[in-house]
């Protein structure tokens, strides 16, 4: 067997494999099948400044075209990867040819799920590649009604993005407040602030339970009976992992499990990012999917792992957002905590909130302060090793 | 002239946004690296940038850390 990797899926997760494949001295072949057109590029500015600045598109390829001819790693654009036969280490593509591999990382990332009463409508939209953002920006124009389902990230940006751009948003919640199954009620109701301080409506403990309209949506009835009006609808509820090209496979289409390191079951087998599920040492279980940071090292650590060099701690599970201008930094596991504690005042945009659980650090948001990170971060080790000991 | 920036690699997580700002001082690999100099302000618009809070600065006429 030649040494080759193929890297299935063009995400974050996939193009980080790839330069660490080659920045530790790999020479196999490294191919990556990239269900997009375009090559590998960053989404978290998507539902940030490229929805308002269409010049800000320039800014997303991880790497310029001659990158990947001087590192020798080739891109099968507009390809998918559609089927695994990990007897015979080879992975089918959707033009019908096959590639043999020594090493796979399964990549392919998630998609955005739709609900179904929004389906087949034409001013519906989700967000997770380059043409929804443009989509969801061409949307937002001054004085347009903008309906948001789902205070998500997703939900959220793409809602403060709006309402900068002068859109009417609405955002409707199925939860009493924005990630307040993850960060509890207080700072749930912190985040609700931050919309209606900007003029973003934000409906709580809302359902759909009807969409008025004919190919376009013009409302939406909601649970309490209220209906809202709309020229466009951003569903943000969440993505699915995208594992269906491997329903005939050994995996059976089910969640890849892989261990702290991305190694499935199954030898010469790889998984990190949104289509993964790595055994989380701190937690004691896997976990699915990822934040930005976590999923490009977690795509380094595979390559290491591949290559038998040692991966190197996993680090802490951690998430950034810019709301209204003020950044918003998340670091470990809040739904572990018993209690939480500000230094700073929990009204206003800059505090650090600390979760605990018998006394013990577990968790830390930080609003306004990004300098405290480094701290946070200290903090967040140091209690996990006291844990461990 | 005076700022010096180091990258703290363990926190590092490869954002780019450092690169963007000031390439002639930053440069992303697996991590980022220092590659340069520049005026004082731009390499604090980029540790300020920085999700990841990985870039330090101190000042290298009063060895005081300016960043974070």
């Amino acid at each position: 067997m030649s040494a080759s990797v193929v890297i299935a899926g063009g995400g974050l997760a996939g193009q980080r494999c790839a330069e660490a494949l080659r920045r530790s001295g790999y020479e196999g072949t490294v191919t990556i099948v990239c269900g997009e057109s375009r090559r590998p590029y960053d989404r978290p500015p998507l539902s940030k400044e490229v929805l308002h600045d269409a010049a800000a598109e320039e800014r997303l390829a991880f790497r310029p075209e001659a990158w990947y001819r001087e590192k020798d790693v080739e891109l099968l654009l507009g390809m998918q990867a559609s089927g695994l036969d990990a007897a015979a280490r080879t992975v089918a593509l959707s033009d019908g040819s096959s590639l043999p591999y020594e090493h796979l990382l399964i990549a392919t990332g998630g998609r955005p799920r739709m609900l179904r009463e929004f389906a087949g409508f034409e001013n519906v939209s989700t967000l997770r590649t380059l043409e929804d953002s443009r989509a969801l920006r061409a949307a937002m124009v001054p004085g347009a009604r903008l309906l948001v389902i789902g205070a998500g990230f997703i939900g959220q940006e793409a809602a403060a993005a709006a309402s900068k751009a002068g859109a009417h948003t609405t955002i409707v919640e199925a939860a009493p407040a924005p990630l307040a199954a993850l960060l509890g009620a207080e700072l749930g109701a912190w985040f609700a602030e931050l919309h209606r301080a900007s003029g973003v409506e934000l409906l709580p403990s809302e359902q759909v339970e009807r969409v008025h309209g004919n190919g376009r949506v013009q409302a939406v009835t909601l649970g309490s009976g209220r209906t809202v009006e709309c020229d466009h609808v951003l569903v943000g509820v969440g993505i699915e992992p995208c594992l269906d090209w491997l329903a005939d496979s050994a995996f059976g289409g089910a969640v890849v499990h892989t261990d702290v390191d991305g190694r499935s079951e199954i030898p010469g087998v790889y998984a990190a990012g949104d289509a993964a599920a790595l055994f989380d040492p701190r937690l004691g279980r896997h976990v699915l999917g990822s934040h930005w940071e976590t999923a490009g090292r977690q795509g380094a650590r595979a390559a290491k792992a591949m290559l038998g060099l040692d991966p190197g701690p996993a680090g802490v599970s951690s998430f950034w957002s810019d709301l209204y201008g003020t950044r918003v930094q998340y670091l470990g596991h809040a739904p572990l905590a018993d209690e939480l504690s500000f230094d700073g005042d929990p009204r206003s945009r800059d505090f650090m909130a600390t979760f605990t659980t018998a006394g013990r650090p577990v968790a830390v948001l930080l609003a306004g302060r990004p300098q405290m990170l480094p701290h946070a971060r200290e903090l967040l080790n140091a209690s996990n090793e006291r844990s461990q000991a | 002239m005076t700022y010096v920036a180091r990258i703290d690699e363990g926190a590092c997580a490869a954002h780019g946004d450092c690169e963007a700002i000031a390439p002639e001082i930053f440069r992303v690999d697996d991590v980022a690296v220092v590659i340069g100099e520049g005026p004082d302000e731009l390499m604090l618009e980029a540790a300020r940038v920085c999700p990841s809070v990985a870039i330090v600065i101190t000042d290298s006429d009063s060895g005081e850390q300016i960043y974070p």
